[in-house]
């Protein structure tokens, strides 16, 4: 007699814990991201483009410090330096005058390089307002996916998948329409 | 009361009713300025005030949005945004957010006849290559590219090049993706309305539309909405007037109640006094209703301020009551020098009804129709309801008219004569020229609209060069032609910037020069295929490309037409017009530091039908030219009076001395406003010609040759308490802080009391020195 409220407890908790895990972990790994302190990555990316013969393969290295300013040193093949910082993007290439954008040129600018930052920062809030999240894995090993909420910005990206270990992204694949895809591979600190 | 009396008081309020009722059902009031404004005689001034008044300019509403977080402002400007823009109010709302994400198909079929940037080493081998290297640094970029799509279609990027061209050459700071102030505290939007600016009703209706979307968004309360613009000025004036005018006609009125009244202590009397007033406002409506076929709300307010004048009218019969004849006897005695003095000022405004001002011809028209309605309604009804006259308390309550010597009338023209002298010799200009300073509005909002102005970076514009041809594509080209001049000032920082059709619609010959740079389908792809070889892309990714430039060797020159539809046809509206056969472009110039190297600009070489305007200028030159009008008027109004009161008079002296005390009165009241440092405006002239109409009257009284000394007491009886009747009311008015009502209540106080003195001393001198005999 003592079993049923028993097994009414395990039932219940079997009912409930993967919700609550999911809700637990995508607010947990926001806060694992957003206590580490910057860092300083190298990365390999390849593009595959339906417009291209062959993908583009490129080598250098991601420096972001929070809360917003992100550098992407493209050193192979064609050395170039982007900035993210605010909401200007900064192109500067050997040989070539510096090239500032603003990311409000185009809502497209915005909501990517927000996203990326987002994810970097961990900040959740941000990310939920304009992105659809999907949570999968453990916390050794994650996958966040995120979709535009906006169906003007739909239009170009599908997604943008991240996926790491712990505090550390290891991996971020965007999807955009037509099939291109970007895979950005981290290596790790390059210190 | 017996049956005639009840039977002319029945027809008259039939008639009263009947007036009223066909008034307010057929003859719409209008609201907007512009029937006030003068209609220009040169085309190039049509078309410069046809700008001002509906123009862009005009119809815009400066939207701030202040408070809470600079998210909050940020989300509340997209959603203000979106919802105005379903609303048929608003033609465009702008925020400064990105409008449209997929290319104009129109606009991108057009890509290379439109883009400057088309020419014909675009398309070598080196020239595409180039623009590939381009292309494929876009692509690796860290973020997707949002031209992708087209690139097979456009590897040139002839169309991101069009939008680039067609950025306003200056605007405002952006954060979130909006316009804010560079402080950040307030987001921006402008919005331009589909109604004129100074189409007020529809300005109330469009601002009323802003503030209820923004209370609905702004739920919690943390924000503030600010608005400002030539509508919202408009329609803010009108209220303050229209409530501070309420206030101050009401406390008139009890005020006039109460000392006829006290003068008369009759509640009758005091009534009837008021039905030659009424009738003379409705006539006059009816009148200019009949005429125009509409009635405007200045002409109204102006209207009734002169109309009264026709207070005195029934004074004048009151003090003159005697208790043992009728009352139609007692008027017999006043009606010659009343008359004459109706139709002298009809005579003054009728040369106002013929002026170039539409505005003005009703106001004439108005005015001379009521004078003489209410003249007649004091000749013919009053009498009759009366009957036979009961004698008032009045006449008794004066002394004769005291009878100046010769000395106190040369002092007074010693008076007159100095202060025109005083006038003449001010230093700076009397009149008040700027528009802006006659408003009646609070320094607040004005402060609030310099400050949204340069938050936008959007100051009015207020240099212009207006360039005119017989036909759209001559005038294009002329614009062409002066494009380089324009660059140099640019760099020269002579201006920040400006703004040319030809981004929009080049003319016909640049489109075909531009076509004619576009290689032969055999030609670019060999060039393209050269171009590829160090590239990655596939090599059959761009075939769409040399499709779309065949298909463009091919396309006749845009035109007008085409346009309108789109976000280019929107600009050109704001840059082009028609007016009969010519066409006139605007080139709108901006952050102008050096004018004259404008003017230089203009002047040199082949610019012959290019016009370089400075607006403030040109508004304050309207203002000025306004002004002349009516005092030309004037000047021929007093000659045609004085005619009249030659013809009347049949004496040079009698008819000078008349007429001069009333002119001294306005030299003096013109002399003290200076004094007080009042800069007289449009609204001192009204009031000046309401005092020249009652001074008139007051003359031809005092100058009365009077049949006995108390015909003489009756008589100054009533010019007593038509001077004190009329200088309490429009003291009243002075008290008001609003420019318009202090201009008008200032000078008509003065000049009533000068009137009635200058008169005393000068006109009584026709009256000679002793009563005769009778």
């Amino acid at each position: 007699m003592r079993s049923l409220p028993f097994c009414l407890i395990i039932l219940f908790s079997v009912l409930t814990a993967p919700a609550l895990a999911g809700e637990w972990s995508r607010t947990e790994l926001m806060a694992l991201l957003a206590s580490s302190e910057g860092s300083e990555q190298r990365y390999t990316e390849t593009r595959e483009l339906a417009f291209l013969e062959i993908p583009v393969v490129s080598r250098g290295r991601l420096i972001f410090t929070p809360p917003d300013r992100l550098v992407k040193q493209v050193e192979k093949p064609n050395p170039r330096r982007y900035v993210i910082a605010g909401d200007t993007i900064t192109i500067t290439a050997p040989d070539q005058d510096e090239l500032v954008i603003n990311i409000d040129t185009h809502p497209l600018l915005r909501l990517f390089t927000e996203a990326l930052r987002a994810v970097l920062a961990g900040d959740l809030e941000s990310l939920e307002r304009h992105y659809k999240l999907e949570l999968t894995g453990e916390r050794s090993q994650w996958q966040l996916q995120l979709s535009p909420l906006d169906s003007q910005v739909a239009v170009y990206v599908r997604s943008l998948t991240i996926s790491g270990r712990d505090r550390h992204i290891e991996r971020m694949v965007t999807q955009e329409q037509g099939g291109d895809r970007t895979t950005l591979t981290l290596l790790g600190s390059s210190g | 009361m017996d049956r005639r009396r009840l039977t002319a008081l029945l027809i008259w309020a039939f008639l009263v009713v009947f007036a009223f009722v066909w008034l307010t059902a057929k003859v719409p009031i209008r609201s907007d300025l512009s029937l006030f404004l003068p209609t220009g005689s040169d085309p190039v001034e049509r078309v410069m005030q046809h700008k001002l008044r509906e123009g862009v300019a005009s119809r815009l509403i400066l939207i701030g949005i202040e408070g809470g977080l600079l998210k909050q402002r940020a989300e509340a400007s997209r959603q203000l945004r979106r919802e105005l823009l379903k609303l048929e109010h608003f033609k465009r709302v702008e925020n400064g957010a990105v409008e449209s994400l997929q290319p104009d198909p129109l606009l991108f079929k057009y890509r290379y006849l439109l883009s400057k940037e088309t020419r014909a080493a675009l398309f070598t081998p080196q020239g595409l290559a180039q623009a590939l290297d381009q292309r494929m640094q876009e692509l690796t970029a860290p973020y997707p590219s949002p031209f992708k799509q087209q690139l097979p279609q456009d590897p040139l990027a002839a169309y991101p090049a069009l939008l680039k061209q067609w950025l306003p050459p200056i605007h405002p700071a952006s954060y979130q993706g909006v316009w804010f102030s560079p402080d950040q505290q307030r987001a921006l939007l402008i919005a331009e309305t589909r109604a004129k600016g100074m189409a007020m009703d529809s300005q109330q209706q469009a601002l009323d539309a802003i503030r209820q979307q923004f209370s609905v968004i702004d739920s919690s309360g943390q924000l503030v909405l600010k608005v400002s613009g030539p509508g919202v000025f408009a329609v803010h004036s009108r209220e303050v007037i229209r409530s501070e005018s309420k206030l101050l006609s009401m406390i008139s009125s009890a005020a006039i109640v109460l000392i006829l009244l006290l003068v008369y202590r009759s509640w009758r009397v005091t009534f009837l006094a008021a039905l030659p007033l009424i009738t003379a406002m409705l006539a006059g409506s009816c009148v200019t209703g009949l005429l125009f076929g509409e009635l405007h709300g200045i002409t109204l307010a102006f209207g009734i301020t002169l109309l009264g004048v026709t207070i005195d009218y029934p004074i004048h019969l009151f003090s003159h009551l005697k208790s043992d004849e009728p009352a139609s006897q007692s008027l017999m005695r006043i009606w010659g020098t009343l008359r004459m003095g109706v139709v002298t000022t009809c005579i003054g405004y009728l040369v106002m009804a013929t002026t170039d001002f539409r505005g003005l011809n009703q106001l004439g028209v108005f005015t001379i129709s009521g004078l003489l309605a209410g003249a007649l309604t004091t000749r013919w009804l009053l009498p009759r309801l009366m009957g036979e006259g009961r004698e008032l308390v009045a006449g008794k309550g004066a002394g004769p008219i005291p009878r100046p010597g010769r000395l106190p009338a040369w002092l007074m023209l010693v008076a007159g004569l100095c202060s025109l002298l005083y006038i003449l010799m001010q230093p700076t200009s009397i009149w008040q020229d700027e528009l802006a300073s006659m408003s009646a509005l609070p320094k607040q909002l004005l402060a609030l609209d310099r400050e949204m102005r340069v938050q936008l970076n959007a100051p009015e514009v207020s240099h212009l060069i207006i360039i005119h041809d017989s036909d759209l594509e001559s005038a294009l080209q002329r614009a062409e032609r002066l494009e380089s001049g324009l660059k140099g000032l640019v760099e020269s920082q002579a201006i920040a910037g400006f703004n040319l059709a030809g981004n929009y619609l080049p003319s016909v010959k640049r489109q075909l020069e531009r076509r004619a740079a576009l290689p032969t389908d055999a030609q670019l792809s060999s060039n393209l295929e050269q171009a590829l070889v160090n590239h990655r892309f596939r090599s059959d990714l761009f075939s769409p490309f040399l499709q779309d430039v065949a298909t463009t060797r091919n396309l006749q020159p845009l035109e007008l037409e085409q346009l309108a539809e789109t976000t280019a046809g929107q600009q050109l509206t704001n840059l082009l017009s028609q007016e009969g056969d010519e066409w006139f472009l605007l080139v709108p110039l901006y952050g102008v530091n050096n004018p004259s190297a404008i003017g230089q600009l203009i002047t040199q070489g082949d610019h012959s039908s290019t016009r370089y305007l400075q607006l403030g200028e040109e508004g304050k030159r309207m203002v000025i030219d306004f002004r002349e009008g009516i005092f030309s008027g004037i000047g021929w109004g007093v000659l045609a009076m004085f005619c009249l009161l030659l013809i009347g008079l049949k004496s040079v002296r009698s008819a000078l001395l008349i007429l001069l005390p009333v002119l001294l009165a306005v030299t003096l009241t013109i002399g003290l406003l200076v004094m007080l440092g009042e800069k007289l405006s449009i609204f001192h002239l009204v009031a000046l010609m309401l005092v020249a109409g009652i001074g008139i009257d007051y003359s031809l009284f005092f100058g009365r040759q009077e049949a006995s000394e108390e015909e003489s007491r009756r008589t100054f009886h009533a010019l007593i308490v038509c001077a004190i009747s009329t200088s309490t009311v429009f003291t009243i008015l002075a008290s008001s802080e609003i420019p318009v009502l202090n201009a008008i209540g200032l000078t008509t106080a003065i000049g009533v009391v000068g009137c009635f003195i200058a008169s005393m001393l000068l006109s009584r001198q026709l009256a000679g020195p002793s009563i005769p005999a009778r």
